[in-house]
């Protein structure tokens, strides 16, 4: 939680320092979440809804740029075990900060950009087990990696949607904390599709 | 660690398969005085056997009891002259013991045991008389609040029912009723009563081609008129047996010769005695020619349970017949040719099941043989051997409490011999099936193991063990149990044991999970 705070802080201090540039660009979104591993689908289901936070800053170029970026998601769900079907809920909080490359490709009326992106992703991860013969309690965090791509549709000047695709991967094992139980490893990652909507100052 | 709900110990690979396996029952000699003839049997509701014996014209009365020990003999009648006792027990444990003596006048005498004194009462006479003989005591007990004796009395031609009422509180008998006179000879008394204190008797008569039947009512404590059954009178009937279940369902079934042919008859009797609701059920029209020896016992809901044999006594065959719709159920053949007496008994527990129990003689040996009819699967089962030995079974003698203990009592040579079989079937046919419960990042495997319940009626829970520990008591309604976190790559075996109402438990049954 300390380096996402950090991560934080240092987004808003770049935000800040390009406040006068006119080029930031705030996000919310929404997307489907489609998990990559099957057991978590088969546990929590396939359709997940993604939600997010996403600052973007310009560190290169005009309309060909580099852009900075960071983006805090939330994933929810509850499902059942496989099996005996006792009660489940997850948490997932991944936290990205990466490079945007960011292309308008066009300029007259309405502006169209297209952007590809990728960079680290932090995952923070809380299961509640409702069982007493396994660990109930599973807190884990650790490092992945995004890639992103989507295109921009410019309403006004400032106000754009963002349509977008994202894939991203990150696997922990449980291992040791109950010899009774069979750990596993799970990748935690998956595909995004969705839309948000933005505002760009 | 496996676990149910909580953690437990866990030992792998320590099977105790000994600790669990239980030694067959084998019998028990009674410490009569002498050579002991006219055995009788009561088990009760504890497991407890009693033993009543004629020994020398004496009576005496033995108790196996559920330590399994034999209490110290009781000589409930020393004066000798005596002829066969009769013995019930009630739901607590009392005992009472009728019997006839003739050694000084013609007695009809009871002594009675109380079960919180654990002693026996002092032998005393509850109809005497210088002229009559009576004969074929019986004595019920109507629940806890006490007991009726019952005998017939053949006079030179005149006959009567007599009985008395025994009031359980005071523990003294009542004066003794002459009731029901007739002309000739009466034979085949049966009697039973509810727990109303009304009773029901049927009898032979020898000079009416009817059967008779008579109802005493515990309100007035008066006996109703003989009505004779049922119509149309018929050629020869005999082999009379009666049984009066707890909800006042009365079963009489009966030989009955017609037309140079043998039928064997049932027919519902009702309390207060009135025209049989059935027209009987005929179990048996077909030549065989020859039938002996029915014996009855009947359910406390009114399913009758029936034994006899045929042709020439070589084959012996059961059946059912139910008191409440009056039908009668297709005969069971159970044993070979035999042409030896098999001394039929039959008995019925509280919980619809019924036992008959039988000799057989098979060349040189004698076998005690054992069918059980399953109020659960409405079936007779196979017979099965008790006892075999070389020796002559002269004598057998059956009882069974309603919780489903049996005592069987026989005279091999001069010696008296105790089964008392309190260890109910074994439960069988475990099962385990393996659940693997996936979370996340985590599976937990279960297993599920089941069985199919003891065959016994007096369950009243099972035992599981994992590897030889006991790991949980289950209700008798429990027929699987789950245990958690076991181990995937790891055998472990997993035990069943049923245990009876008194505390007698099975042999285990088995099953191990071999692990992958």
């Amino acid at each position: 939680m300390t380096r996402l705070l950090a991560f934080f802080l240092l987004l808003c201090a770049s935000s800040f320092a390009n406040y006068c540039c006119d080029h930031v660009l705030i996000e919310g979104k929404l997307a489907y979440f489609r998990p990559n591993d099957s057991t978590i689908r088969d546990i929590y289901g396939s359709a997940w809804l993604n939600s997010q936070a996403e600052i973007t800053t310009r560190v290169w170029g005009d309309c060909h740029n580099l852009s900075l970026y960071g983006s805090v998601n939330y994933l929810c769900n509850t499902g059942k075990s496989i099996d005996e079907a006792c009660k489940t809920k997850i948490k997932i909080l991944p936290v990205t900060a990466g490079l945007k490359y960011r292309a308008c490709v066009k300029q007259t009326g309405r502006r169209l950009d297209l952007y590809a992106a990728g960079g680290p992703r932090y995952f923070f991860l809380w299961i509640d087990n409702k069982d007493p013969f396994v660990t109930r309690k599973v807190d884990k965090n650790g490092l992945g990696w995004v890639v992103e791509g989507g295109a921009l549709f410019f309403l006004t000047q400032c106000l754009c949607v963002d349509l977008f695709l994202d894939y991203s991967s990150k696997t922990f094992l449980l291992s040791g904390s109950n010899p009774l139980v069979q750990g596993h490893k799970v990748n935690v990652g998956g595909f995004s599709a969705g839309a948000g909507l933005g505002f760009q100052f | 660690m496996i676990s149910a709900g909580k953690n437990h110990p866990y030992l792998l690979f320590v099977i105790c398969l000994a600790l669990l396996g239980k030694v067959a029952a084998a019998p028990t000699t009674a410490p009569f005085s002498g050579t002991p003839s006219a055995l009788d049997t009561s088990v009760d509701p504890s497991g407890n056997a009693f033993v009543v014996a004629l020994v020398s014209g004496n009576i005496e009365a033995l108790i196996y009891q559920t330590n399994g020990t034999w209490s110290p003999l009781f000589p409930l009648y020393i004066r000798g002259g005596a002829e066969a006792p009769v013995i019930k027990t009630d739901s607590n444990g009392n005992a009472l013991v009728l019997w006839f003596q003739s050694n000084s006048g013609f007695d009809m005498m009871a002594a009675y045991y109380s079960a919180s004194d654990k002693t026996w009462s002092p032998a005393e006479t509850i109809s005497g008389s210088s002229i009559s003989t009576p004969s074929t005591p019986n004595v019920e007990f109507f629940g806890n609040s006490g007991a009726m004796g019952l005998w017939e009395v053949n006079n030179g031609g005149t006959a009567y029912i007599e009985s008395a009422l025994f009031d359980q509180d005071t523990q003294t008998w009542g004066s003794s009723t002459a009731t029901l006179p007739q002309t000739g000879t009466i034979s085949n008394t049966h009697f039973g009563v509810n727990d109303q204190g009304d009773a029901l008797v049927v009898w032979r008569l020898s000079s009416a081609p009817y059967l008779f039947g008579a109802s005493f009512d515990g309100g007035s404590k008066l006996w109703g008129f003989a009505d004779p059954f049922p119509n149309p009178a018929g050629d020869d009937r005999t082999f009379l047996t009666f049984a009066l279940s707890s909800a006042s369902i009365g079963v009489a079934s009966w030989l009955e010769s017609s037309g140079g042919t043998l039928y064997l008859r049932s027919t519902r009797l009702n309390v207060p005695l009135v025209i049989p609701h059935y027209y009987p059920s005929t179990f048996t029209s077909v030549p065989p020619i020859f039938l002996f020896n029915i014996e009855m016992a009947i359910s406390p809901s009114g399913n009758a349970f029936l034994i006899w044999q045929e042709n020439g006594g070589g084959s012996i065959n059961g059946a059912n017949f139910n008191g409440l719709t009056g039908q009668g159920s297709t005969p069971t053949n159970f044993a070979r040719s035999n042409p030896a007496a098999p001394l039929l008994q039959i008995g019925a527990d509280g919980f619809g099941n019924g036992v008959g129990i039988w000799r057989l003689v098979d060349g040189a040996d004698n076998i005690i043989q054992r069918a059980t009819y399953s109020a659960g699967s409405q079936t007779w089962g196979s017979p099965s051997d008790l006892y075999t030995t070389t020796n002559t079974v002269s004598e057998l003698s059956f009882s069974i409490n309603a919780v489903g203990n049996t005592a069987t009592v026989w005279l091999e040579g001069a010696s008296t011999f105790l089964l008392l079989d309190n260890t109910p079937a074994a439960p069988s046919n475990l099962q385990v099936a393996v659940t693997k419960n996936r979370f996340t990042f985590q599976t937990e495997f279960a297993h599920t193991v089941s069985w199919s319940p003891s065959t016994s009626p007096s369950i009243a829970s099972y035992k599981f063990y994992v590897n030889g520990e006991l790991f949980a008591e289950l209700g008798a309604n429990q027929l699987s149990y789950t245990v958690h976190n076991c181990p995937p790559k790891n055998p472990v075996t997993y035990q069943v044991v049923a245990v009876s109402s008194n505390g007698g438990e099975s042999s285990a049954a088995s099953i191990t999970y071999k692990g992958k």
